[in-house]
């Protein structure tokens, strides 16, 4: 028990500060790659609308309502750093079409590989903590990290979604006049990105 | 749709092992139709004095899930049932409760599933996509080996709960 508690505060030393410090080169790298990752994310939307379009060519989808963004625990754990896109019709979670796609958003999660490669390196050159700290402590840390990690990968999100959906595919798909983009949690907690209000737009 | 096999964390050294738990609660009767033979509630004692690390999810003799983790299922597979085990060691009063799910096993292994030499045991496990159907939890049917499965909005939930000694494999699946 109490080596747990060392390790515990071995690796809450390590882990401090790692997202003070990068946000600013995380900022810089942004406003870097701006239009990069507006490219890709757009390209991704727009493959997905047309999966989207087909199935309701098809008649097994409605009119889309909702595109998630969602962050997967899993895919982090098995070192996948894509987010997963999923366009739903007003049936939302309960609309069983599957219509999906995923996202790369690298330039939040190269630094973080980066700090959990750094700290696997100091783990195992510490002749304290090398036989102390195990693989799930590790994994512990890189979901607890990629958690917050994703709050900034939100936000830039958000910046720069308006560009990412003016392709066409995106707008021929049907869509309902609510449409909305989440992003969050896997059918979980999401905060709005984007609501299209074209009834207000047409008034 | 994603799906994982849910099993015990092997890095766990000193994760609970309930002594003779296999000659208390026969497996052959771990299904709803024979599951009455099994007692409602079975108790065992702990001997030693370690405090082995009663960790969310034993599968190493039976499948057992913690009173957290039970509640979560819940959530994904409203209709399954439980027998209760309760471990307790008197010396180092401690106690803690299992439960035994009671899965109806579903015929879904595909034949692209890569078998052990001696067909005991599952290697690569490949699911046929479907026999799933919706549900989010259930056991894959197999003569020896206990294979349980989670959809990924299952998975997600159990992760996001921050359990410990739970490991998610990805499992390939069969258009």
């Amino acid at each position: 028990m109490i080596q747990e508690k060392m390790v515990q505060e071995f690796i809450k030393k390590q882990t401090e500060g790692w997202l003070e410090e990068d946000i600013p080169l995380m900022q810089r790298e942004f406003s870097v790659k701006h239009g990069e990752i507006t490219e890709s994310l757009s390209a991704v939307i727009s493959s997905l609308c047309r999966q989207a379009s087909q199935q309701q060519e098809n008649g097994r989808k409605g009119s889309a309502a909702y595109l998630c963004l969602t962050f997967l625990r899993t895919n982090i754990l098995d070192d996948r750093w894509q987010y997963r896109l999923d366009i739903y019709d007003e049936k939302f979670y309960l609309d069983r079409t599957e219509c999906t796609s995923c996202w790369e958003i690298d330039f939040v999660w190269d630094y973080l590989k980066a700090r959990l490669d750094q700290l696997i390196k100091v783990v195992s050159s510490s002749s304290m903590y090398a036989n102390k700290v195990h693989p799930q402590h590790l994994e512990q840390v890189k979901l607890d990290m990629a958690q917050q990690y994703h709050q900034i990968a939100m936000f830039c999100t958000k910046l720069v979604i308006e560009e990412a959906i003016k392709t066409p595919e995106y707008t021929n798909l049907r869509k309902v006049p609510t449409f909305k983009i989440l992003m969050g949690e896997y059918m979980d907690k999401s905060i709005l990105l984007y609501e299209e209000q074209s009834e207000i737009k047409a008034m | 749709m994603e799906y994982f096999r849910i099993k015990q964390k092997p890095e766990y050294f000193d994760a609970l092992v309930i002594p003779n738990v296999i000659k208390q609660i026969d497996w052959r009767y771990i299904n709803p139709e024979e599951a009455q033979r099994i007692a409602e509630i079975t108790i065992f004692q702990l001997a030693g004095k370690d405090t082995p690390e009663f960790i969310d999810l034993l599968d190493r003799q039976l499948f057992l899930v913690s009173s957290l983790l039970k509640e979560t299922f819940t959530l994904y597979a409203p209709t399954l049932n439980y027998k209760t085990v309760i471990v307790f060691n008197s010396a180092q009063k401690l106690q803690q409760t299992y439960h035994l799910p009671i899965f109806a096993p579903i015929d879904c292994l595909s034949e692209k599933s890569i078998l052990t030499p001696d067909k005991r045991g599952v290697k690569q496990l490949v699911l046929k996509q479907a026999a799933i159907g919706r549900n989010a939890i259930f056991k894959v049917q197999h003569k020896f080996e206990n294979i349980i499965i989670v959809r990924l909005d299952a998975a997600e939930s159990i992760l996001r709960r921050n359990m410990r000694g739970i490991k998610m494999y990805r499992v390939d699946l069969d258009e």
